[in-house]
């Protein structure tokens, strides 16, 4: 059996954030809330519009048969039928210069992230792009443990249509051994 | 009196695939090991000469110290950056891919592979040679050319 591995976003201010584990879906959303219903919370057209920013982790509760996890990435595997006029997603991912971020005292934003400044990946990543303990090569080999954070925000503008964005599929991919 | 009876009918069902492979290793001490669970790949990693994943049907072996693989009992595979591969260790991991959706309905898929190659010096770059395995038969997937951390 391999390791028991959830994805965990964290909502709220620090101090008195909430951990949602094993989330069903990555939902960007006017309001900072784990597995929101985006009719319930759209996004409003405009120059520079962001969703809140998700602030995501990897959570290993167990390592199974397995001594170590490592080379985590994550990229946008199924975009549907293509970007929105202009919508995009802005991440922290990067395979190089990689520098872990710490979750924010005054909790997720929707305005311009500071942390989410890259555009998403849209195929695999030759390397690791979600951090260990503040390396790409870091490893996991006690748990319980965490991933470093990487953040995701949805970017709309002025003349992003209105109604339900396209249904997008993100791939999370780790190694074990 | 005749006896009349009805043979059952024999049902077999298809061959059970196998939900996790199994591994054949021989070490550098000239003894083998069947059976060997993936955990304990591990501790012998620095001693495996070669290294079997035999799954669903299909075999793949690496000999590391040789500098070459072999698919599905057929002919050696010589693929250049392993075989110009200074000091090379065997690489194996076993590699999960899960995936989320995005404003679409709450489906997650997971599915898992096996990695199983060789990382060493080609020229004056750390690289890795690796085949990925996934189950249901589908033909495992060569990188030649990554560059190792």
């Amino acid at each position: 059996m391999g390791a028991t591995v959830v994805l965990a976003e964290t909502n709220g201010v620090s101090g008195s954030s909430s951990q949602t584990l094993d989330i069903a879906n990555i939902n960007f959303g006017s309001v900072d809330s784990a597995e929101l219903v985006p009719a319930d919370h759209p996004l409003t057209a405009g120059a520079d519009k962001h969703s809140f920013e998700k602030w995501l982790r990897l959570y290993v509760s167990d390592l199974g048969t397995s001594v170590q996890l490592d080379n985590i990435k994550v990229w946008l595997s199924d975009n549907g039928t293509g970007w929105a006029l202009e919508e995009g997603i802005s991440t922290n991912l990067v395979t190089s210069g990689y520098s872990a971020v710490s979750y924010p005292s005054g909790g997720p934003v929707d305005t311009d992230s500071a942390v989410a400044t890259t555009a998403i990946p849209e195929s695999e990543p030759a390397s690791a792009n979600v951090g260990i303990a503040g390396s790409l090569s870091g490893i996991i080999s006690s748990v319980p443990a965490y991933s470093d954070w990487f953040v995701l925000q949805l970017d709309i503008g002025a003349t992003t249509p209105a109604g339900a964005l396209q249904s997008k599929t993100i791939t999370i991919q780790w190694d074990e051994m | 009196m005749k006896c009349r009876g009805i043979l059952p009918l024999l049902f077999f069902g298809d061959i059970l695939k196998m939900n996790t492979p199994s591994f054949i290793i021989s070490l550098r001490n000239d003894s083998t090991k069947r059976e060997v669970k993936f955990r304990e790949l591990y501790s012998l990693r620095d001693q495996i000469d070669t290294l079997t994943i035999m799954w669903d049907f299909n075999s793949y072996y690496i000999n590391v110290n040789e500098r070459y693989m072999v698919i599905n009992g057929g002919r050696q595979i010589r693929i250049d950056n392993l075989s110009r591969m200074k000091d090379p260790e065997l690489y194996y991991r076993r590699r999960h891919t899960s995936t989320v959706s995005v404003a679409g309905g709450d489906v997650k898929r997971t599915k898992v592979a096996y990695i199983l190659g060789a990382e060493g010096v080609v020229d004056t770059v750390k690289k890795r040679v690796y085949v990925i395995i996934e189950s249901e038969g589908s033909e495992a997937k060569l990188v030649d050319n990554e560059i190792a951390r």
